[in-house]
């Protein structure tokens, strides 16, 4: 069976076949659960509540998908809303913020320097905790652009902001990561 | 880190943001620049190593605990119409009852003749006493079944003493 697109999918669900379901949520379960995790900061536990959330909002309210954009577009878009619900939720409870320093990953810090990233045993890891020093926006247009292969103007639609803002973002975050990941190719080669 | 004013055209440039007439510029600023040759190898570099990474994985039930609270619209479409029409059902039976009670579907009596009882309005002393009962197929039993009007005749309670 040839691959399928999630549109394809989507009208299969909307005919009640629950198997299409199951694909739409394999094929974005992670990749939604780290763009959760990259826009809100939040420890995975939480993370995975708030992506369930973006799902449930998304496939009780299909009726109103009305195709004009593709269905990744509109499912970011929907996350985006859910997101911005979840950090205003949190915003509202302090005490909670203070638990999202037992997360087992690597801890969201913007003060995280290149020094930092350079003692990271893995390169991957390194990588990682390079994405998590980049401020929320950066790192969210850099899944969008490079997970998702969006262009700029479904990111814009996606993240309610203007091309030329998702231009400058995309720029920025690439630059920022290149800052770091290129003492670490100049220390491979050295190695 | 040097950067030359064409930085950020060069991340477009990597997109295929950029209009052929503006590639087409940039890639031959590119044949002269140093600078944006190294800073456009390093954007390269970042992309190579944010796709190298993998998402963080979601819990294993995950995709239960969304099943558990989505269905498929058609299938909610189909439960809805199946109570509908389980209530529609209902409700037809009980006018079944009810018209066949009153014998309005099947005028046939619903007691034997034998056991003539008053009119159910007589009973309910809707009628004046004196007043013929009113010819209502199947309500007034002993007047529709044919043949007997004569022998058996209505019964009122008020009449009962006189006529029995």
């Amino acid at each position: 069976m040839g691959v399928t697109s999630d549109e394809q999918l989507l009208a299969a669900f909307r005919d009640g076949q629950s198997s299409a379901l199951d694909r739409l949520l394999e094929r974005y379960q992670d990749k939604m659960l780290q763009f959760v995790r990259w826009r809100t900061a939040l420890p995975q536990v939480e993370a995975e509540d708030v992506a369930q959330e973006v799902f449930l909002q998304a496939f009780r309210s299909v009726e109103t998908y009305s195709g004009r954009s593709r269905f990744r577009t509109w499912l970011y878009g929907v996350a985006t809303h859910v997101c911005n619900h979840a950090l205003r939720d949190r915003a509202r409870n302090a005490a909670a913020l203070e638990n999202s320093a037992s997360d087992i990953e690597v801890v969201p810090d913007g003060r995280m320097g290149a020094l930092d990233i350079l003692v990271a045993r893995e390169r991957r890891h390194a990588v990682r905790a390079a994405v998590w020093g980049l401020e929320t926006n950066q790192r969210v247009v850099l899944l969008l652009r490079l997970w998702e292969k969006m262009s700029y103007a479904e990111m814009a639609l996606v993240l309610e902001v203007p091309e030329g803002t998702v231009k400058s973002r995309v720029y920025h975050a690439r630059l920022q990561l290149a800052k770091v990941i290129n003492p670490m190719l100049e220390e491979k080669v050295e190695s | 880190m040097k950067f030359c004013h064409h930085s950020e055209q060069l991340s477009a440039l990597l997109d295929g943001e950029l209009r052929a007439v503006e590639a087409e510029k940039l890639q031959n600023h590119l044949l002269e620049c140093e600078t944006c040759r190294r800073s456009l190898a390093m954007m390269k570099e970042a992309n190579l190593a944010f796709l190298a990474l993998d998402p963080t994985p979601a819990g294993s039930d995950f995709v239960g605990r969304v099943k558990r609270n989505i269905s498929p619209p058609v299938a909610r479409r189909n439960f809805c119409w199946s109570r509908s029409l389980m209530g529609l059902a209902a409700a037809a039976a009980v006018a079944m009852i009810l018209l066949g009670r009153f014998g309005v579907i099947f005028n046939t009596p619903l007691a034997p003749p034998e056991q003539s009882s008053p009119s159910i309005l007589q009973t309910m002393e809707l009628i004046p006493p004196g007043t013929q009962p009113v010819n209502i197929p199947g309500l007034n039993m002993c007047q529709t079944r044919p043949g007997l009007e004569d022998d058996i005749p209505c019964l009122d309670p008020r009449d009962t003493g006189s006529s029995l």
